[in-house]
């Protein structure tokens, strides 16, 4: 869809059309649903924070102001929700603590590297989830936003609604976290 | 001499900007720390992709059916009413108005009151007729969807004029379906049935040697009025009404909203 085209079916939508609103979610869920993957990790989390999240954009349409982007306006809006969504799985989790770990699924089984290669591998990622289940939903945020989404410090700060001191910190944070974890298979090899 | 902190390397790992980067380059125990930052970095990068997994072009179709039901009511502004889609309702609410009016003003020899179970007959008539008028409307959805998708999906502009005898067929069908719907007090079926027409048409009027250029500008209408989009909606939306056990009433309003 057009940036005029996103005008007018925003304009009708904001009126309470409905079948506005459907062109756009039809024209944004795919990258809503990159966008929630990516900062939950998880799929059927991202497909809630996919869902929650146009309903809350349908509720707050009046307030989007047309000079600004509906992309950009989604993505805070979907980076909130998963928010929301890692609080309350952060919160879970601290409730069944002593539980074991989930078995984390071997995503680094592809391409039929040597069988020392995929063990490293595997525990890398092994770590990493680990480690990244110990990030607060804000740090997992920042983090994924600055690593995989490549945004900027000062971006996440404005979608986060922090300080950029506050946003830089969280990544920080994050990254010394993850490099922790790491830091056993740096000795061995 | 200061070294630089871990955030600074950090910031600079990323493309920020860092007022020690040039202190790294030249000192050799802050680029040793760089290059062991880097290295577990991208080695995160390559391990753990966190690469979505991959949503067909339905996606945005099956979110939408997801949540329409859960949407808060709104008030729709005069404005919005003043849409083509709109029009046609109006106008067919207009009608079915006269139309009950003619029928229930009092004439002079006002008719005995028909009984309950008289009345239910033509009730239940009514509901068969608009019944089967859904089923059929929804299979040409259907067969639409199919020579959109066709159409959409097609690697060479032959597939055009192979479409264009079944979009031909379509069009005829989808005049008679509109007045249908139109006449059964269904604006948001009839809307839609007239966006489809008009493209329909579009494709029936492609020259038989058409061009990559006529197959893009077609796809180009398809995608630009979401019509794939629309028809899937509404052939849902209808599946949904028909396996409703209650009778199956007219909406007012298009059923996409």
């Amino acid at each position: 869809m057009e940036a005029g085209d996103v005008a007018a079916v925003l304009a009708r939508a904001s009126g309470g059309d409905g079948e506005a609103f459907s062109l756009l979610v039809n024209s944004h869920a795919r990258m809503a649903f990159r966008l929630a993957f990516r900062l939950t990790g998880d799929e059927r989390d991202a497909e809630d924070v996919v869902q929650e999240s146009f309903i809350r954009a349908y509720r707050q349409i009046n307030r989007f102001e047309a000079r600004s982007n509906f992309a950009t306006w989604l993505h805070r809006i979907v980076v909130n929700c998963a928010m929301d969504t890692l609080r309350s799985r952060h919160a879970r989790r601290a409730e069944r603590m002593g539980e074991p770990a989930e078995d984390i699924p071997d995503a680094a089984a592809s391409g039929e590297p040597s069988p020392e290669r995929l063990a490293m591998s595997t525990e890398i990622r092994r770590r990493v989830d680990a480690s990244m289940a110990t990030l607060t939903p804000r740090e997992r945020i920042a983090f994924a936003l600055r690593h995989y989404e490549g945004r900027s410090i000062d971006e996440i700060g404005r979608t986060l609604g922090v300080q950029q001191s506050a946003a830089k910190h969280a990544v920080f944070r994050a990254v010394k976290k993850i490099r922790a974890s790491l830091e056993p298979l740096r000795r061995t090899t | 001499m200061t070294h630089c902190s871990d955030e600074e390397l950090l910031l600079e790992y990323y493309g920020e900007a860092s007022r020690q980067a040039e202190h790294r380059r030249a000192c050799a125990e802050c680029d040793a720390r760089f290059q062991e930052l880097t290295a577990t970095l991208d080695t995160v990068t390559r391990t753990v992709t966190f690469e979505p997994p991959e949503r067909g072009e339905h996606y945005g179709l099956e979110v939408w059916q997801a949540i329409r039901h859960r949407l808060p009511e709104r008030q729709r502004s005069w404005h919005s009413l003043l849409t083509p889609q709109w029009g046609l309702a109006a106008a067919a609410l207009l009608l079915v108005v006269g139309f009950a009016a003619g029928r229930l003003w009092p004439s002079e020899a006002t008719p005995e009151p028909q009984s309950d179970i008289a009345a239910d007959v033509p009730r239940a008539d009514e509901d068969a007729r608009r019944r089967a008028m859904l089923l059929t409307v929804s299979d040409h959805f259907d067969r639409s969807d199919r020579v959109l998708a066709e159409i959409m999906n097609a690697p060479e502009p032959d597939a055009l004029s192979a479409q264009q005898q079944w979009a031909g067929d379509l069009v005829a069908a989808s005049r008679l379906y509109r007045r249908n719907a139109i006449a059964n007090n269904e604006p948001g079926v009839a809307a839609v049935l007239e966006e489809l027409e008009r493209v329909l048409l579009d494709i029936v009027h492609q020259p038989p040697d058409a061009t990559a250029g006529d197959l893009e500008e077609i796809r180009h209408r398809i995608d630009s009025a979401a019509l794939l989009f629309k028809v899937r909606v509404m052939s849902n939306e209808l599946q949904y009404r028909l396996e409703q056990p209650a009778p199956v009433r007219p909406t007012t309003t298009s059923t996409i909203g």
